[in-house]
C-alpha cells in the first residue's frame, strides 16, 4: 500500500480529486479482505466518492480505512450498514483533517525551511569548495531537509492509521504537529538569517559591497510585505528600468 | 539543427518526466526548481546558471501551495525553461531568461488545467470497470501519466523553440535602460528570494 500511495495523485481530477488514487492504494487490501466478488465490487464502488488530502499524510487515512474495510469484510448482519456509514464518514473527515495538518507543515513550512537550508548549504559550499559544488550542495541539502521528515511520516503513517482506526484524529492531536510546525519554521528562519549573513559578508557574485547588499535585502523585504514574490520581481524590474532611464 | 532535433526534445522530455514528481508521483521534491535547475544545468554543462535560475524560481514560487484544485506557478517548469532559453544556441541572457521562464511557469498552469479536466474521463472509466468487478489500473495509470508527460514536454519544447530566438532578437533591439533594469532585477533576485522565504517562515514561527 505504501508504494501505491506514491501514485495517489496520478489519477487526480477536478470532480473526485484523489479518490481514484486512494482506491488504487486500497485495492490489494480490498481484494484480500473480500474473496467474494460481489463484496469486492461493493467495496470498490464505496471508495469512488470525493477524497482529497495532503499526499504525504494520506497514509494515515489509507491505513485507517484499510483497517475499517477489513472489519467490514468480517461483519455481516445488522451492524454492517452502520459500519459502512462509518467508513464513509471516516474517509470524508480524515481527508480534511490530514490536509489541514499536512498542507501547513509540509507545503507551508517545510518547503521554505528546506529552501533556506539549501541556500545556506550552497553558499557555504561555494566559499569552501568553489562554484562547481554550490549547485550540487544546494540541491542535495534541499532534498535531504525535505525528505527526512516526509519519508519518516510516510513510513509510519499506514501502520499508525491502521492501529488507530477511527481514533486517528486523537492520535494526530497527540503528535503535536503545531509544535513541529513552529520549530521547523524557527530552524528555517535561522538558516535563512545565516545564509543572508554569509552572502552580505562575502557575496560570491559580483557585489557593490556589504552595505549595498544589506540595503537591497531591506528594500526587497519591504516590497515583499505588500506584494507577492513574482509581482515584487516585476516591480523591481520596472523600477530598475526607470532608474536606468533616468540615470 | 541537433539542438532542435535531439537536445531540446530530450531535455523537454526530461523536464516533463521530473515534473511528474510535482503533483502526480512520489512528491520527493525532485521537481522543485532548486533541484531541477542544477540538474538541467549540469546536463547542459552549466550547473551554476542552473542553480541560479533554480534558486530564484524556488524562492519566487513558494508563495502558493499546490493544495486541492489550486494551480500555482510551476516553479520546476519555470526554472527548466529559463535554463533551456539560456543554454540554447540563441543564448538568451539570464536577465531575460528568468522572467521569461517565470512567465512560462505561469503559462504551464493552462496545460495542467486542461490535462486535469480531461482526467475526469478516467474516473468514469474506473467506475464502469469497478461495476464490472475489477479495475485495470495499469492502463488507467498509463493514460493519466502519459497525457501529462506528453503535454508538458510539448509545452516546454514549443515554448523554448519559439521564444529563444524571439527573446534573443528582442534583447538586442531593446533600449539600454530596459536591459539594465532587467539586469538589476536579476541581481536583486537572491535578496527577494531570501525576503520571501523569511516572510513565509515568520508567519509560522510565532
Amino acid at each position: 500500500m505504501r508504494g501505491r500511495l506514491l501514485a495517489l495523485q496520478a489519477f487526480w481530477s477536478y470532480d473526485r480529486m484523489q479518490s481514484l488514487g486512494l482506491l488504487f492504494a486500497l485495492d490489494p487490501c480490498l481484494k484480500g479482505a473480500n474473496p467474494d466478488p460481489a463484496r469486492y465490487r461493493e467495496a470498490l464502488l464505496r471508495h469512488m466518492g470525493f477524497f482529497n488530502t495532503n499526499p504525504i499524510m494520506a497514509g494515515y487515512a489509507a491505513g485507517a480505512l484499510a483497517g475499517l474495510e477489513e472489519e467490514l469484510a468480517r461483519r455481516s448482519g445488522p451492524g454492517r450498514a452502520e459500519l459502512e456509514d462509518k467508513v464513509e464518514r471516516t474517509r470524508r473527515s480524515l481527508g480534511s483533517a490530514l490536509a489541514a495538518i499536512g498542507d501547513t507543515f509540509f507545503w507551508g513550512t517545510l518547503r521554505p525551511a528546506a529552501a533556506a537550508v539549501a541556500g545556506l548549504a550552497g553558499l557555504l559550499a561555494w566559499r569552501a569548495a568553489g562554484a562547481g559544488w554550490a549547485a550540487a550542495a544546494a540541491a542535495c541539502a534541499y532534498l535531504a531537509a525535505f525528505n527526512a521528515p516526509a519519508v519518516g511520516t510516510r513510513a509510519r503513517a499506514v501502520s499508525v492509521g491502521r492501529a488507530a482506526g477511527d481514533r486517528l484524529v486523537e492520535e494526530l492531536a497527540a503528535m503535536r504537529w503545531h509544535e513541529r510546525t513552529r520549530w521547523t519554521a524557527r530552524a528555517g528562519l535561522l538558516a535563512c538569517a545565516a545564509a543572508c549573513a554569509v552572502a552580505i559578508a562575502s557575496a560570491p557574485w559580483p557585489s557593490r559591497g556589504p552595505a549595498w547588499e544589506a540595503g537591497t535585502l531591506a528594500a526587497c523585504a519591504a516590497l515583499r510585505a505588500f506584494v507577492s514574490a513574482p509581482a515584487a520581481y516585476a516591480a523591481l524590474a520596472a523600477a530598475g528600468c526607470a532608474v536606468a532611464a533616468v540615470s | 539543427m541537433s539542438w532542435h532535433a535531439a537536445s531540446l526534445p530530450a531535455l523537454s522530455a526530461l523536464t516533463a518526466l521530473v515534473d511528474l514528481d510535482a503533483t502526480h508521483l512520489v512528491h520527493s521534491m525532485a521537481s522543485r526548481p532548486i533541484v531541477l535547475g542544477p540538474l538541467l544545468g549540469a546536463v547542459c554543462g552549466d550547473p551554476l546558471s542552473g542553480a541560479a535560475f533554480g534558486a530564484a524560481a524556488e524562492a519566487l514560487s513558494l508563495d502558493r501551495s499546490p493544495t486541492g484544485a489550486a494551480l500555482p506557478l510551476n516553479g520546476g517548469v519555470a526554472a527548466a525553461c529559463a535554463v533551456l532559453l539560456h543554454v540554447s544556441p540563441a543564448a538568451v541572457p539570464a536577465a531575460a531568461a528568468l522572467p521569461a521562464g517565470l512567465a512560462l511557469g505561469v503559462g504551464h498552469r493552462a496545460v495542467e488545467g486542461l490535462v486535469r479536466s480531461r482526467r475526469s474521463a478516467l474516473a468514469e472509466d474506473a467506475r464502469r470497470q469497478a461495476e464490472g468487478g475489477s479495475v485495470s489500473w495499469g492502463r488507467l495509470l498509463a493514460r493519466g501519466l502519459g497525457t501529462h508527460l506528453a503535454a508538458s514536454a510539448a509545452f516546454v519544447y514549443i515554448s523554448v523553440a519559439v521564444l529563444a530566438p524571439a527573446l534573443a532578437w528582442a534583447w538586442g533591439a531593446a533600449p539600454e535602460a530596459v536591459r539594465e533594469g532587467l539586469g538589476r532585477a536579476l541581481a536583486a533576485a537572491p535578496w527577494l528570494g531570501a525576503a520571501s522565504v523569511a516572510r513565509l517562515l515568520w508567519r509560522r514561527a510565532r
